[in-house]
């Protein structure tokens, strides 16, 4: 059996890379094939994980006596509610519009908006200069704070923009390309890896 | 039988293992066995071979199975040899090989010789009343035998001898038959005449007792293995196995062969013969006076022992008189701690206790006496529970008598108030953000920026796209993000909808076409020339980097739906009808929450599609969107609430980004100030602990 699945990733990937050298009409028309597959599939991971949810907050429910019992009602309560109201109405109607817009936004702003006062009591422990490291991110993030605030532009005359654009432009973009550079030679060689059959998660 | 023919020699037929050769009694001469011979006085060993039937009473006789007659018809049919007939030794392996001496030697001859009729009447009483009084101890064979052999008379087979000693040749015949072990031979009675001291070997002229001259008790002899010739007679007894077929020795033939003394008495028993011999050896009185080594005699210590007798060998090996005692060892002054150290003998305490008299422990001091309620049962003291109890137990009831008080409460101590910053951070940043949104939104004065900063070129890129042309915008962003991102979706969608522009919205996020169609019906309430399907359109969700990969490759499927669930193919919409592929759009605008849908994007879509991409980003994208930009691979884009405050201000369309930013900024600035407080904070402990350690 593993064996079999070595051998299909192999080939699948193997073909799926020869469409990005080769315009051959075949070979076209095999990996658009290939890619549909491959959007069924993560499509179809949503739904696993909408599943795995579910066994993780039934199975608290049933060994009761557990702390957070009562948040894993709520959430299997509300999926199920959300989407036997989906399965009815549809996604594009007023339930599940109303849902959306007047419980699933709000919540989600509020608690994307806590993390600004989380962030802000951070900042007043953490960037402190205990060392020449530690005082060079606080200067950094300084700079980067007064360039965002425009009035501060205005009084300091667009230095502290000019000095944030810098920043972001010279040092910061000399790190995210060596980042985005490294990643994807690293996801080269684990692709390659699997195609050749080196490694196989899959099989594991 | 299988029919099968086999050679004359076959016992075995050889396809069917079946017996050919019927059993039948093997030859004399296949039968004869090789025995060991019996060294000395071991006990006779157990044949190999089943043994002849044992030699039963004369009342079993009846009973018993012939004997093999090879050997016997030998000694018959051989001509009478003399007595000195050599012999033969059986077998090679025999340790103790007979004689080969042709000769009976003459004191054996005169041995065999019967005592005179005094002498024997003289010892018959004793054995004849031992005899009267075990009467069933003595085989009949034996007694007719002897009476027989008293006659002269040759034993007749018919009795009820055994088989073996029927067929014993009479004293006539000598026969020449293999010498036997003599153990296993019954011997017949066969007085023994005393012979010759010239006859007498020196081994056991030697071997005679010096005490029969002395008259002192006949030493212990050594077991010495004797010759075969030399053995005593056997005893026949019931249960000792019958005698082998082995030939029997001449002078053991002869013994049964020579007549019994003239006497008109019954035969003998075997016990009397054996007395006789006895009396007969005793009798015997050597020529000379045989010397016996002092070393042989128990009466005799080591030391007078004379060198002469003592062999080399023996004499280097005597033992040591043992020395005397050695002299006293000085003691050596042991130090104090070491002394300490030595074990102590029996405490002082115990040698003050008795001595235990009875059971294992006798002898012992310290024992614990048994308990008496363990030797014998006892009835409990009728006041066991109203005794008053000693020691420990009266304190532990006068614990349990005592009123139960209730403790004093323990009063709690307040702890100090940790003072903390949290709080205090809270608070302020909360009215950073309450504060600006009640003071005039014009307060901070935002500049116009730069048309060549990235907000102008992004503004500019919008600005060229003719009137008609279909964009595809991405809403790539979650509800968490929308508070930055949708005032940037708002005010890209309002400057399309004002140039006329088609809009196909798409998600690679499964919340971002709901985040879409909020933005389309609010950019396009009251506007009736802005017509579902006509001048907008919702794809709806493509699964990230696949879904991508899908639109590039083969562009929209012509199944495919839009995302408002209208049934109705995408071909059916007329926005969508000159669009089959991303080569048709004019732009595509990406608007990411995070990095990774721009990644995607710039990934999959902008190498192989061809089509000018533009995003509007988180202001934590913007350092990707950096790269990407300076690469060229992204034409423009707009971070975060400042980028678009940025492109309302260059759209002239003030809306809630340009109040935004000014919450914002003033939020930045607590939190500027706070890091900056914090730092102090930080260095004035840092002195002051510094200070303390001087």
């Amino acid at each position: 059996m593993k064996v079999l699945a070595t051998a299909i990733a192999i080939a699948f990937g193997f073909l799926t890379l020869l469409t990005y050298f080769f315009r051959l009409p075949m070979l076209v028309e095999l990996g658009r094939v290939f890619t549909q597959w491959a959007v069924i599939l993560v499509a179809f991971a949503l739904i696993l994980g909408l599943a795995n949810l579910l066994r993780v907050h039934l199975s608290r429910i049933v060994r009761r006596n557990e702390p957070g019992m009562g948040f894993s009602i709520v959430v299997v309560v509300t999926a199920l509610l959300v989407f036997v109201i989906g399965m009815l109405f549809g996604l594009s109607n007023g339930p599940m519009t109303w849902i959306f817009d007047n419980m699933y936004l709000p919540l989600e702003g509020a608690f994307f908006a806590l993390t600004a006062f989380f962030l802000a009591t951070a900042a007043y422990r953490a960037l402190r200069a205990r060392n020449l490291g530690t005082l060079l991110m606080l200067i950094s993030a300084l700079i980067v704070f007064l360039g965002q605030m425009p009035f501060v532009n205005v009084l300091t005359g667009n230095v502290t923009a000019d000095l944030k654009n810098w920043l972001l432009s010279v040092p910061s973009e000399a790190g995210v390309r060596g980042i985005l550079i490294g990643v994807a030679l690293g996801t080269v060689a684990t692709g390659l890896r699997l195609i050749v059959g080196m490694d196989r998660p899959y099989s594991e | 039988m299988c029919g099968t023919p086999n050679k004359l020699e076959e016992v075995f037929c050889s396809k069917c293992g079946a017996r050919l050769v019927p059993l039948t009694a093997a030859p004399a001469a296949e039968k004869i066995q090789p025995t060991t011979p019996i060294k000395g006085l071991s006990l006779p060993a157990k044949p190999s071979e089943p043994a002849e039937p044992p030699a039963v009473p004369t009342d079993l006789t009846q009973s018993q199975e012939p004997e093999p007659k090879n050997w016997l018809e030998r000694l018959r049919s051989a001509a009478p040899a003399d007595e000195e007939a050599p012999a033969q030794p059986e077998s090679p392996a025999e340790p103790a090989p007979v004689e080969e001496a042709s000769e009976t030697p003459s004191w054996l001859k005169r041995l065999r010789q019967a005592p005179p009729p005094e002498e024997a009447a003289a010892e018959e009483p004793s054995p004849a009343a031992s005899a009267e009084e075990k009467p069933a101890e003595l085989p009949g064979w034996l007694t007719t035998a002897s009476a027989q052999k008293d006659q002269g008379q040759e034993p007749s087979p018919t009795e009820e001898a055994p088989g073996w000693l029927k067929r014993l040749p009479t004293a006539s015949e000598q026969p020449s038959v293999e010498p036997a072990q003599p153990s296993l031979q019954p011997a017949a009675e066969e007085p023994i005449s005393p012979a010759t001291e010239s006859e007498i070997p020196d081994w056991l002229k030697n071997l005679a007792p010096a005490s029969v001259q002395e008259n002192v008790a006949p030493p212990a002899e050594p077991a010495l293995p004797q010759p075969a010739a030399e053995q005593p007679p056997f005893e026949p007894t019931p249960s000792t196995p019958a005698p082998t077929t082995e030939p029997v020795p001449s002078w053991l033939a002869s013994i049964g062969e020579e007549p019994a003394p003239a006497t008109t008495e019954e035969a003998k028993p075997g016990e009397q013969l054996i007395e006789e011999l006895e009396a007969k050896q005793s009798a015997f009185e050597p020529a000379e006076q045989v010397e016996v080594p002092a070393w042989l005699t128990e009466s005799e210590t080591p030391e007078e022992v004379e060198a002469e007798d003592i062999p080399d060998w023996l004499r280097t090996t005597q033992p040591v008189k043992p020395s005397a005692a050695p002299a006293a060892v000085e003691t050596a002054q042991v130090p104090a701690w070491i002394a300490a150290l030595k074990p102590k003998t029996a405490e002082p305490e115990l040698e003050n206790e008795p001595v235990e008299t009875a059971g294992p422990l006798a002898g012992l001091r310290g024992v614990l006496p048994l308990a008496l309620a363990i030797a014998e049962p006892h009835a409990v003291k009728p006041d066991f529970l109203t005794a008053q109890p000693a020691g420990h137990g009266r304190f532990f009831e006068s614990i349990l008598a005592a009123p139960a008080v209730e403790a004093a409460p323990v009063a709690k101590k307040k702890s100090p108030r940790v003072w903390t910053m949290r709080p205090w951070i809270y608070l302020l940043l909360a009215l950073a953000a309450i504060i600006p949104f009640l003071l005039p939104s014009d307060w901070a004065s935002i500049p116009l920026p730069d048309i060549k900063s990235p907000a102008g070129q992004f503004y500019d890129k919008l600005q060229q796209l003719p009137a008609g042309s279909t964009v595809l915008m991405s809403f790539d962003y979650d509800p968490g993000q929308a508070g930055e991102m949708n005032l940037q979706a708002q005010a890209i969608v309002r400057q399309l909808i004002r140039n006329r522009i088609k809009i196909v919205a798409m998600s690679t996020i499964a919340t971002g076409p709901q985040m879409a169609q909020n933005i389309l019906n609010n950019a396009t309430r009251g506007n009736s020339n802005y017509v579902y399907g006509t001048n907008y359109l919702n794809l709806g969700f493509l699964p990230s980097e696949a879904g991508l990969a899908q639109l590039v490759a083969g562009g929209f499927p012509a199944t495919a739906k839009d995302a408002q669930g209208q049934d109705q193919p995408l071909t059916s919409f007329p926005i969508a009808a000159n669009v089959k592929a991303l080569r048709d759009f004019k732009l595509v605008i990406e608007l990411a929450g995070s990095d990774d849908p721009l990644q995607h994007w710039m990934e999959q879509v902008q190498p192989r599609a061809g089509v000018p991409i533009i995003a509007g980003i988180s202001a934590s994208a913007e350092p990707k969107a950096n790269a990407y930009f300076s690469a060229k691979q992204l034409d423009a884009f707009i971070s975060g609430l400042v980028g678009a405050a940025e492109y309302e201000m260059l759209s002239n369309q003030p809306g809630l980004a340009l109040i935004s930013v000014n919450v914002q900024s003033v939020a930045l600035a607590v939190l500027v100030l706070l890091i900056i407080i914090g730092n102090i904070v930080y260095w004035v402990q840092g002195s002051r602990r510094t200070q303390g350690k001087a």
